[in-house]
């Protein structure tokens, strides 16, 4: 059978032909929207999945190991850590996870981040010299910084964090403060 | 329906032939298990009937068959025939995942029943869907793996240890295995290599999910006996096509 375009070429005058092509370009584009539209269906799962997560329970130890799966599972880091600030102002380290040491403190990075309440993310806003983040999620409560998740070392087949990424990392970010304040104020109940 | 029977006593299976074949089915009795195998590998049945314990003094018995005939046709339905007092026999049939069981002397109208809703079920799928064991001790990759698979429509059942995953599997029997590498109790590459063991699962594929891509990684893996490894975060669409190339 012939290629379309050579058909085109000896018949260029032939209305079937020309529909031909104009519905093969159509269902291309069709195609490419539907693969788009899969694409988003996943990202969209992917945050429905994290914020059920994070509101299945009001214990705080299973709230803190909702956080630490959906950073390794979804964001794909095995290096990380949950900083809090306490009620007498203090910042506190509530996780940490892989290869840090349980008394680490947060570098300059992620104390900018607990100040502008701004997500830090390695590929989008520069490297962070001082401790080598991959992103910085602020823990955001009513406005107010509740204190950060700081992504140190993503895993090797990484190559960064994508535009989905940061919409993962905004609703832990306001989700994960969300059930952190409610498990502690059940525990205080 | 075209059944298979398994039965060593001529005059039952006689009897129980005339019954099903008054009502429109066709039974292929076996009177030993090395026939019955024969008959598998050749006919595609909807349904086996297995008596357990062959008084004839053959080889195999029941539940050596019905695993050996699991291996040729995972698909294939059975319904054990047995006296009450094989309790014991019973549960070891029941970790080959056979939930049907009728006890002497045959109630030959519950069997009626129980062919005809398979029957049923049988029409109304079409297809039966290909079933999914997912293995996971986080419940995120649980809740994401679980969502992709049944979107792809799969049928998923879950454990959440490698200890967990080979009871499941005898029980369940899946058509594929997806299970992270770093578990409790038992690891993804421990239950690997004993469902190798197994002879329900030989040839089960078992896909992988590691955090770890590296070559050296990759290879622990295949030497444990995968069919395939994904990377976490698992890319959904890179996961379905995964799947789709062992379960067509």
């Amino acid at each position: 059978m012939k290629p379309l375009n050579d058909l085109v070429r000896e018949e260029p005058d032939n209305p079937l032909l020309s529909r031909l092509i104009a519905l093969e370009h159509q269902n291309r584009e069709v195609g490419q929207r539907l693969s788009e539209a899969e694409e988003r269906i996943g990202e969209l799962s992917r945050l429905h999945v994290a914020s059920q997560r994070l509101h299945g329970s009001f214990d705080r130890a299973e709230v803190l190991l909702g956080i630490a799966e959906i950073v390794a599972d979804l964001l794909g880091s095995e290096e990380f850590a949950l900083y809090e600030h306490q009620p007498d102002g203090q910042l506190a380290t509530a996780m940490v996870q892989g290869a840090l040491q349980p008394g680490h403190s947060p570098g300059r990075r992620a104390r900018q981040v607990l100040g502008t309440g701004k997500t830090y993310l390695a590929g989008r806003d520069g490297a962070d010299e001082d401790s080598n983040l991959a992103a910085c999620i602020p823990l955001i409560l009513g406005g107010h910084v509740t204190g950060v998740i700081a992504v140190f070392r993503l895993l090797p087949h990484r190559v960064g964090l994508a535009s989905a990424d940061e919409e993962l990392c905004d609703v832990l970010g306001l989700h994960a403060a969300v059930a952190l304040h409610f498990a502690r104020e059940r525990t205080a109940a | 329906m075209r059944i298979l029977y398994l039965e060593d006593e001529q005059q039952i299976c006689r009897a129980v032939t005339r019954y099903f074949e008054a009502r429109g089915h066709q039974l292929d009795c076996a009177h030993d298990a090395l026939s019955a195998l024969a008959l598998v590998r050749r006919v595609s049945y909807s349904a086996a009937l297995v008596d357990l314990h062959l008084g004839n003094g053959f080889e195999p018995q029941g539940p050596e068959f019905i695993a050996d005939a699991k291996q040729i046709d995972r698909d294939l339905p059975f319904i054990v025939l047995t006296a009450s007092d094989h309790a014991e026999t019973e549960e070891q049939v029941r970790t080959l995942g056979v939930a049907e069981f009728l006890h002497k002397p045959i109630p030959l109208g519950v069997l009626e029943e129980l062919l005809a809703a398979r029957a049923r079920r049988q029409s109304q799928g079409g297809t039966m869907r290909k079933k999914v064991l997912l293995v996971d001790d986080s419940k995120t990759s649980l809740l994401i793996a679980g969502s992709l698979l049944r979107k792809g429509n799969y049928e998923v059942v879950i454990a959440r240890d490698g200890e967990e995953a080979l009871s499941a599997a005898a029980r369940e029997l899946p058509d594929l295995i997806l299970m992270d590498v770093v578990m409790p109790k038992m690891d993804g590459l421990a239950a690997c290599r004993a469902l190798r063991e197994l002879p329900s699962t030989r040839a089960t594929p078992i896909i992988l999910v590691t955090t770890r891509g590296e070559p050296f990684n990759v290879e622990a893996g295949y030497s444990s006996g995968c069919s395939d490894y994904v990377t976490k975060p698992v890319d959904g669409a890179e996961l379905l096509e995964k799947v789709a190339v062992y379960l067509g």
